[in-house]
């Protein structure tokens, strides 16, 4: 406070705001403040709070219940979140006041972004909290409570919005910062709900016995059971040993095996020949999925309705099966490498196209043979190209599953063609078994959502993306 | 000097012609599923049975040729799932196009503290598989549910959530394509504005946006065809007819029909098929052009 008797006699405009700006916050910290405790007098009234304190577990700890556990539902994972948030966000306010000589940036954005988590998670429990409220007996003090935090919070936004004004009218930087974050933040808000936070939700939900069974408890933490029960799984050994199969026989023979051998084959043709294959090529990857399949189930079907029966009739062959039990991997890795193919196939063929059609007339004239060119001058030219197709095609192969769920769902029979992902996703949101059971789901998940953020980062290191990218073309005039 | 036997020209002209002919043949093996798919479909859709890739009427006979199988246009599901896969479509192609072209230009044109970061990120995203992302996804929807107001238009269960799922998957490919367009970009005409004081959203809008729109064609069109196609997302979030989209509608027509009747089950995918077809013979180009180079992958 010093700072600002010394300075008031030549208070600018900016200083005011501030002081104003400070003021509200103070004004939002003790509104928070006291709408979040008043509840809970109610519910010492009740008698509640002796008893958790002496030890008996009335809701999920007696932290929580102190806390203004009574607010929101007991024992949910919110819970824990508001007292927390709300002690930051007084804690925040009351140190922008008396510590800080000035507005830093980023203290407009601490307060409103605390604010909206902590007004989020409040609507998210409302109904719930009014439940409770009712068997406590404690209606009118959570109105009163809600009023008061909600008021609070908007005076924190408020003062977030006046902190950030000053701070951008000191200081031009900051207001290009200000600019950029603007453009940026829609993506950084979605990406955030739907990215990141499902990333840190399926971690917590691995550690959680979360099933339809058990839905409307709150969670509980079993420690990392879920993944010794994975890997104590009878079928384990089957289903690590069919992802890997299918994983590397698809990626092997077609996503970059087929795709090669297109590429060149294409190369050989006329351009305009070559443009109708390359086309030809694009329809599985754009054909809806359920339809692609209805075709495939079309060609495996037994007489008279499979298509390749009836090939095999015209050439009198008797043995005609339901083909897809009789070679379900056959038909799985058919269908998904040839959608996949066509991925490593453009990027070949680009690449092919790429090399100096000179080097290829020097040979030519020098007598090498169209086998000679291939290996001694297009595949070492090809070597990135693969790489990439290789490491990129791995990754997406490992955790897809929408064709194989659709052609056989890991059958025919116990686990016949069920690979990780699909295991995962049956286990978490398919009602086959009558239950869902998301925490056990999610540490199958889990394990493939790590393995696909560190092979993402390392694709990044080693194709040396951040090397591609252009520095910004405007940034000061 | 050694004796040397030398092809007749005939002989030489033939192999040059098997030789020329081996590419021809190997490729049209590679397309020959997908054609015979095609083939089916189009086949099944105006015929009252098929045997194999032949049209059958009751008795077993060749022909039988029909359109009772198209009678599903009478029923309102149907029309329902259409709007519904039309509307996750249609929010695609303007939430992806605008959310992304508003980052991607931010990423291309301002110079700003954690501006690596954020351009990495892209990138990890944009190779990372979000499929596993999925049974948490459920978890968040289920909370935006339960919120008063908002949930019943972007929650579970809801056309608007599964779009902005879908929209949000999307964006690491949306943000890559379109910052890659704006640094194709000519900036004279945008600094020109910037001296002359317009703001950064105008220069964007009025100055930027017109400059890209071949490129946001071509984001358009493939975000409409994802949309369009969705089957993963829209199954995982939407219980029952309320808020399932065409393939969705189809996958469950096709479990519940007899192998026999699967014409009517054809009928319905050609009509999903109608759009995408449509792109297929106009945009072919275009197409071709998303899937290879700006794309790097789709799946």
């Amino acid at each position: 406070m010093s700072s600002t008797s010394q300075t008031a006699t030549t208070a600018l405009p900016s200083e005011t705001s501030k002081m104003s700006g400070n003021i509200i916050a103070v004004a939002g910290a003790v509104a928070a403040l006291v709408g979040f405790f008043l509840p809970w007098v109610g519910f010492i009234k009740n008698g509640a709070l002796v008893a958790s304190l002496s030890g008996v577990r009335v809701g999920a700890s007696p932290v929580v219940e102190l806390a203004g556990g009574n607010v929101l539902y007991r024992g949910s994972p919110a819970a824990y979140l508001v007292p927390i948030v709300a002690v930051i966000v007084i804690g925040l306010s009351l140190y922008a006041i008396f510590m800080r000589q000035q507005v830093a940036e980023g203290d407009g954005f601490v307060k409103i972004g605390l604010s909206l988590i902590t007004l989020l998670v409040l609507w998210g429990q409302f109904a719930r909290a009014q439940g409770v409220a009712e068997r406590m007996g404690v209606e009118l003090q959570l109105q009163y409570g809600l009023i008061m935090v909600l008021l609070a919070l908007t005076a924190m936004i408020v003062a977030g919005v006046l902190d950030i004004r000053v701070a951008m009218a000191g200081n031009p930087a900051f207001r290009n910062v200000l600019n950029a974050l603007s453009f940026m933040s829609p993506a950084t808000f979605m990406v955030t709900i739907f990215f990141f936070i499902p990333v840190v939700l399926l971690l917590a939900l691995s550690l959680t016995d979360l099933a339809s069974s058990n839905f409307s408890d709150p969670w509980t933490f079993i420690g990392l059971e879920n993944y010794r029960r994975m890997f104590s799984d009878r079928f384990f050994p089957r289903i690590l040993a069919n992802t890997i199969f299918y994983v590397v026989v698809t990626l092997g023979v077609f996503n970059v095996g087929m795709a090669l051998v297109l590429a060149l084959l294409t190369n050989h043709i006329p351009r305009r020949a070559s443009f109708i294959f390359r086309l030809l090529w694009l329809l599985p990857r754009i054909t809806p999925s359920v339809i692609y399949i209805v075709m495939w189930q079309r060609f495996v079907q037994v007489p008279p309705h499979g298509i390749i029966n009836q090939f095999l009739g015209w050439f009198g062959v008797e043995h005609q099966p339901y083909w897809l039990n009789e070679t379900p991997w056959l038909f799985v890795i058919l269908v998904n490498g040839l959608v996949g193919a066509s991925f490593g196939m453009i990027i070949f063929t680009s690449a092919i196209e790429a090399i100096p059609k000179d080097m290829i007339t020097a040979a030519k004239v020098d007598g090498a043979s169209a086998w000679q060119i291939i290996r001694d001058i297009t595949m070492p030219m090809l070597r990135w190209p693969l790489l990439f197709v290789t490491s990129y095609q791995t990754l997406s192969l490992l955790v897809s599953f929408e064709y194989i769920m659709l052609l056989t769902n890991g059958g025919p029979g116990l686990y016949t063609t069920e690979v990780w992902a699909l295991t995962s996703y049956k286990r978490a949101l398919g009602t086959y078994f009558g239950s869902n059971q998301w925490g056990y789901g999610a540490a199958w998940g889990f394990v493939l959502v790590t393995i696909g953020a560190i092979l993402s980062i390392v694709y990044l290191r080693v194709f040396r993306f951040d090397d591609l990218v252009q520095e910004p073309k405007i940034d000061v005039l | 000097m050694t004796t040397t036997t030398f092809e007749t020209e005939r002989a030489y002209g033939a192999r040059r012609t098997i030789g020329q002919a081996i590419p021809y043949i190997l490729l049209c093996l590679s397309v020959l599923p997908i054609l015979l798919g095609y083939a089916w479909i189009i086949i099944a859709t105006f015929s009252y049975r098929t045997e194999g890739l032949k049209p059958v009427d009751a008795q077993g006979n060749f022909g039988g040729f029909t359109l009772q199988n198209w009678s599903f246009l009478n029923d309102p599901a149907v029309w329902n799932a259409a709007l519904n896969s039309f509307l996750i479509a249609v929010s695609m192609v303007i939430g992806v196009g605008f959310v992304s072209s508003l980052t991607g230009y931010a990423l291309s044109r301002m110079n700003f503290r954690g501006r690596k970061g954020f351009l990495g990120t892209t990138m990890i995203l944009h190779a990372f598989k979000p499929e596993m992302l999925l049974i948490a996804i459920f978890q968040v929807l289920l909370f935006i549910g339960g919120l008063p107001l908002l949930g019943d238009w972007i929650g579970f269960n809801t056309v608007g959530g599964v779009a902005l799922v879908m929209i949000t998957l999307e964006l690491p490919l949306g943000v890559w394509l379109m910052k890659g367009f704006f640094d194709n970009l000519s900036w004279d005409m945008e600094r020109a504005a910037l001296i002359d004081g317009a703001s950064r959203f105008r220069v964007w809008w009025e100055i930027i946006i017109p400059q890209i729109k071949p490129g946001l064609a071509a984001l358009a069109i493939f975000t409409f065809i994802t949309g369009w196609n969705a089957y993963l997302v829209p199954f995982t979030f939407t219980i029952g007819a309320k808020a399932a989209n065409l393939p969705v509608l189809l996958n469950q027509f096709s479990g519940d029909t007899s192998l026999a009747s699967w014409n009517a089950v054809a009928a319905l995918g050609m009509f999903q098929l109608i759009p995408i077809i449509i792109f297929f013979i106009f945009t072919q180009e275009m197409l071709l052009n998303i899937y290879s180079g700006g794309s790097k992958g789709g799946t």
